[in-house]
């Protein structure tokens, strides 16, 4: 660790406001979004599993008749992050500014985060524990005496119910209360074994740069080789760097194991000391059914039934048919092809004839832009959001990582990534920013080609779906080849990326009823993001087909993709499908709808067109944000690797079909 | 009683046991286990061991795998 100057570069934490700040911080799935809700008044995504928030979201609130700036931050376990998404919310702690710290913990589960409130104390930042989901904790029988706990701490202690804005104004009041008090730290908590003390108050001697921590605990997240306080340390005392390094060392060998660990570990003992008397919990003997139920998920020979129903009567019953049937059906050929684009045609028929083309002709921005978004890719994007809103509601998708995680491993992932793949059968944008929960650097990058290979979302799975469904026999081909690149493309990866295999643990959380109003939220928000990110792009096309058409490029870029779709066995026509699928992959899959609509497709040109589709570059967005996750050079690489791919591909389901006589 | 100290992949689901150490190599992981209250001296049930081990520890169930489970060291009861 002695080149770390050579990339000395502190993460950057805009202070945007000027208002007071409040930081909501705390382990993963303990509730610090929905207390965000709560107190701002405004709404981000509340599931049930960890890891739902990986951005930070900033929030206004009026807290006893001051107007204060809330910041949510995505979940980690202590001040030193352990994930990507952690790190951003370590950063704000160390480097940015922070009136009140809201510490969030789950009740029932408060023995081992407490942990982290030792740790936020010691590093003398204005800490308020909140201690979240009491109801929960009551209902298994725990109680927790707040009294004693914010005597022993030092510092306040509030308990609230976030989902139904219980405990709310005694938190308001703290919150307002704790600023007019600014004096009032808690005290010196912890204290490690004499040869740690002794290399931090040897360490914190030497540190004489600037930071808005003590330096002991600056001290402290350095001897657990944090990334974040070395390269703070780095910057501020660069001369010293090799003599801390010294001291660190030195300790290390007197210790068996980690610092880290021995840090964490002497945190954690200290805890269970806090809280004796603090916490008490009347044993039940008998489990509930939410229990047994949430047991059953866990067992392959109940959960692999119930995962099939599911996807089922969730995916292809409620997504599939009634999403992409039907609702599309009434919206595409009632609502559009009867009465809005004749409507447009004949507002615009007084306009000259590229104008009018513009607007309402073949490829028009309102009868075919406006069409495709409306009418085909919200309804399908709003059923698959709403199933899945619930699912993430229930706890489900944890069990299921679990479920999965054998599977997973010969591709190069756990359990875990079950959450980002999921999440990309809704929208492939959204999924490839989640991949952020994954721990490894390899983990990340194997999710994220996945997604932009053969993972589709929504909008095009229920065009595909809906396509194929009347032709069995090529909604197999289809089904086959797609997870057969899933799991090639993985496997190949596995052996082809270099790291080491990864681990999966991950907590169980309870299940529990989805909340009708959290999901009608969710999903509403979600539309919402996903429709304007959508129509501009769609309106984009319309308008650069319509150049093109106008200026004959074209017919040019279709006479030149005329041999590859023959390659493909498919009619010329087909080449307008895949430009489509340039700008997004639904557009290109709503495309192919028009097509099929026409009778323009045999059952065989059908399964090719569909499956090359599937596999087809990842959308203008997705691919955006495959460069700002992944670096440019990594995206560029998947693209062309994911278009070389699904092109092959085609090419040979064409050649194995037809050699099997369709 | 030293044949009483096994590893977690060992124990029978249901059984309970006693954490003794962690003998996981990567310090993440290790503090990880930590956050999931994991930590030596703490009473553990193991609910099941397939597809994945899942263990009980207070209110917390956490799922892991098996080369996971077999790095923590615990005493049956």
């Amino acid at each position: 660790m002695t080149n770390v100057c050579n990339h000395c570069h502190s993460v950057k934490v805009p202070d945007t406001s000027s208002l007071p700040r409040v930081l909501l911080v705390g382990s993963p799935n303990v509730g610090k979004s929905a207390l965000f809700n709560a107190l701002t008044g405004a709404y981000v995504s509340v599931s049930n599993y960890p890891g739902t928030t990986v951005e930070v979201f900033r929030g206004k609130a009026l807290i006893e008749g001051k107007e204060w700036e809330v910041v949510d931050t995505p979940g980690t376990y202590s001040l030193t992050a352990l994930t990507e998404e952690g790190r951003v919310t370590q950063a704000l702690l160390l480097q940015g500014k922070a009136d009140v710290v809201l510490h969030v913990v789950d009740a029932k589960n408060l023995g081992r985060m407490l942990a982290f409130t030792l740790e936020l104390i010691e590093a003398q930042l204005p800490v308020v524990l909140v201690v979240n989901m009491v109801d929960e904790a009551e209902h298994m029988g725990v109680t927790v005496d707040i009294k004693l706990l914010e005597q022993r701490l030092g510092i306040p202690v509030v308990t609230t119910v976030a989902t139904h804005s219980r405990g709310l104004e005694e938190l308001k009041k703290s919150i307002a209360s704790y600023q007019a008090s600014t004096a009032r730290f808690g005290k010196q908590l912890v204290e490690y074994a004499p040869e740690v003390e002794s290399a931090l108050a040897e360490i914190s001697g030497l540190l004489s740069g600037q930071y808005l921590l003590p330096k002991r605990a600056i001290a402290l997240l350095f001897l657990q080789e944090d990334p974040l306080a070395e390269e703070l340390v780095c910057s501020q005392d660069g001369p010293h760097l090799a003599k801390l390094e010294e001291i660190r060392s030195r300790l290390q060998r007197l210790i068996d194991y980690p610092l880290s660990y021995e840090v964490a570990l002497h945190r954690h003992k200290l805890c269970n000391e806090l809280l004796d008397g603090v916490i008490f919990s009347t044993a039940r003997h008998s489990s509930t059914l939410g229990e047994k139920l949430g047991q059953w998920l866990l067992q392959p020979i109940t959960g692999i039934p119930v995962l099939l129903l599911v996807l089922y009567l969730g995916f292809y019953k409620f997504v599939g048919s009634f999403g992409a049937g039907t609702v599309v059906d009434f919206l595409n050929t009632k609502l559009f092809e009867e009465y809005v684009n004749p409507l447009v045609s004949s507002w615009v028929a007084r306009l000259p004839w590229p104008l009018q083309e513009l607007v309402a002709g073949e490829y028009g921005i309102v009868t075919l832009g406006v069409r495709y978004a409306v009418a085909i890719v919200l309804p399908i994007v709003g059923a698959f959001f709403i199933v899945f809103s619930m699912i993430e509601d229930t706890g489900y998708l944890p069990r299921l990582a679990a479920l999965v995680d054998r599977v997973f491993k010969p591709i190069g992932l756990t359990g875990r990534a079950v959450i980002p793949l999921v999440l990309g059968f809704g929208c492939g944008t959204m999924a490839t920013v989640v991949t952020r929960t994954l721990e490894t650097k390899r983990e990340r990058l194997i999710a994220t080609l996945l997604l932009a290979l053969a993972i589709p979302c929504s909008a095009q799975l229920g065009l595909v779906l809906a396509l194929l469904s009347q032709q069995p026999a090529a909604l197999i081909a289809w089904g086959t080849c797609v997870t057969g690149a899933f799991m090639l493309v993985g496997f190949l990866s596995s052996r082809l990326i270099p790291g080491e295999q990864p681990a999966f643990f991950m907590e169980i959380p309870p299940l529990r009823w989805p909340q009708l109003s959290n999901v009608l939220a969710k999903t509403f928000a979600r539309m919402r993001w996903y429709f304007f990110e959508v129509l501009p792009l769609f309106v984009l096309a319309s308008a650069l087909i319509w150049l093109g058409r106008l200026t004959g490029l074209f017919d040019v870029i279709v006479a030149v993709m005329e041999p590859v779709m023959a390659a493909l066995g498919l009619p010329p026509e087909a080449a307008r499908v895949f430009i489509f699928g340039f700008f997004r992959r639904d557009y290109g899959a709503a495309g192919l709808y028009d097509l099929q609509a026409a009778g323009a497709l045999s059952p065989k040109q059908l399964a090719v067109a569909s499956t090359t589709l599937t596999l087809f570059i990842p959308c203008i967005a997705q691919f955006m944000i495959m460069v700002r996750e992944r670096g440019p050079y990594v995206a560029i690489a998947i693209l062309f690797f994911v278009l070389s791919f699904a092109f092959s591909a085609g090419v040979l389901l064409n050649a194995v079909l037809s050699a099997m006589g369709w | 009683m030293a044949q009483c100290v096994t590893t977690l992949d060992q124990i029978n689901p249901g059984e309970n046991a006693t954490v003794v150490s962690l003998g996981v190599a990567c310090p993440g992981h290790l503090r990880k286990l930590l956050a999931f209250g994991l930590l030596p001296g703490t009473r553990v049930k193991l609910v099941q061991s397939v597809p994945v081990f899942v263990v009980e520890s207070g209110h917390t169930r956490v799922a892991l795998d098996r080369d996971i489970a077999r790095s923590i060291l615990v005493r049956r009861e």
